[in-house]
């Protein structure tokens, strides 16, 4: 394929005027496809001179190719390795983003400080890329590294956010534990649960300690939501206005 | 068919279907007479599926043409069309898994042939290959219309970047 691109370019070149727009769209389709837009000044070219167009399509071949490089940056960039596609769905991963400026969608899983990041292009192709977060700049303008880390904050927070809800309820069945135990040592305890006017449940324990009797409260389920007092104090004021 | 295999499609389509049916009409009424009309065609059709894309397709498909046969019919011809989603009807689309971003709203209010094959391609997470067979179309001409339907997006979302800046 590529032997025969550089064949057409090179007979494109040698012969001048042979070169049809078309034909020249065959060389270059490889590097074209995806542009977002085509030059104006370019295709009215094109119709007059054929040795413009063909010449106009070489440069703006190259500078597509360029400009796809720089945009993306990924030559060298260490953090950014290809890999296998899994073909996974958007279900299945831990994050995913439809990309319309790029002309892709993203879809990003997470494996410890490294991202697999699948690519699906509107060509049809898809890539995946292995992406160690660890070597991402914050500050990085390439796409894949950005999902990359968009995914792993997103994963991290989670975690944490999961976290914290267990470390709660740690404390709170450590709290429980503590109890059960001073019962256990206090010898006759009445235990009941009592659900306070708003809506809070709390465990209350009534219990002997060296001949005092102790009470110990626990609260295991905060208060329910109630309307906004706010609210029905407008309403009633509302009512008072009409009157 | 049995209840037991359409409650089985309908706990597989009926979100998928609805979304569809959401990002045609525009609004959640027509959506979810479209999606239950689906059903009933469902019914009455019979039909047996040669695999899982078939299945899919079909229901797109017949989703789409519902939704085409609604918009021709008479109440909504004489009525005012809705090039844009209403703020109110916004919030009955949640598209799942997937981050959520405005740009949606803009490609609903594309033309159809683009609108579909983006909304597709970018939300619902199909291939070309999918899309074709949804909208009984070449695979070339859905490249085509993703292509020529991001531009317009582009100049969509360009010009209303200036009109925010005036």
């Amino acid at each position: 394929m590529t032997v025969n691109n550089i064949g057409n370019r090179f007979f494109a070149g040698r012969t001048g005027n042979v070169c049809t727009g078309k034909k020249s769209r065959r060389f270059e389709g490889n590097f074209l496809e995806g542009v977002e837009t085509k030059n104006p000044e370019v295709e009215e070219e094109t119709k007059e001179t054929k040795r413009t167009s063909k010449n106009m399509s070489v440069n703006s071949c190259y500078l597509t190719s360029a400009a796809a490089f720089h945009e993306t940056g990924r030559v060298g960039t260490a953090a950014v390795k290809e890999c296998e596609v899994r073909n996974i769905s958007y279900r299945e991963s831990d994050y995913a983003k439809a990309a319309l400026e790029n002309g892709c969608t993203y879809k990003a899983q997470v494996e410890n400080d490294t991202v697999y990041i699948e690519q699906k292009n509107e060509d049809g192709t898809v890539k995946g890329y292995e992406v160690d977060v660890r070597l991402v700049s914050s500050e990085t303008k390439d796409p894949v590294e950005q999902t990359a880390l968009a995914a792993w904050d997103k994963v991290k927070r989670n975690a944490e956010e999961a976290g914290e809800k267990e470390a709660v309820w740690d404390f709170k069945e450590a709290q429980i534990q503590k109890l059960l135990e001073d019962r256990e040592e206090s010898g006759e305890t009445v235990s009941h649960i009592v659900i306070k006017p708003d809506g809070s449940k709390v465990l209350e324990l009534q219990m002997e300690v060296g001949g005092k009797e102790v009470v110990k409260t626990l609260q295991i389920a905060p208060p329910a939501q109630m309307p906004e007092p706010d609210m029905q104090e407008k309403a009633e004021g509302t009512d008072i206005e009409t009157e | 068919m049995t209840n037991k295999k359409l409650e089985t499609y309908f706990n597989e389509y009926y979100p998928l279907i609805y979304r569809v049916a959401f990002t045609q009409m525009k609004n959640h009424a027509d959506a979810e007479d479209i999606s239950q009309e689906v059903f009933v065609r469902l019914l009455r059709s019979e039909q047996s599926y040669r695999s899982a894309e078939h299945e899919k397709a079909w229901m797109i498909r017949t989703t789409i043409n519902l939704c085409r046969d609604l918009q021709k019919s008479k109440w909504k011809t004489s009525s005012v069309g809705m090039e844009s989603v209403g703020e109110q009807e916004k919030t009955y689309l949640k598209i799942p898994y997937i981050e959520e971003d405005d740009t949606l709203w803009e490609v609903l209010a594309l033309p159809e042939k683009y609108r579909n094959s983006l909304y597709l391609f970018y939300y619902e997470d199909y291939s070309i290959k999918e899309i074709a067979a949804a909208l009984s179309m070449e695979e070339n001409t859905v490249k085509t219309n993703l292509r020529r339907g991001r531009e317009l997006l582009r100049k969509a979302l360009k010009g209303e970047r200036e009109h925010d800046s005036k």
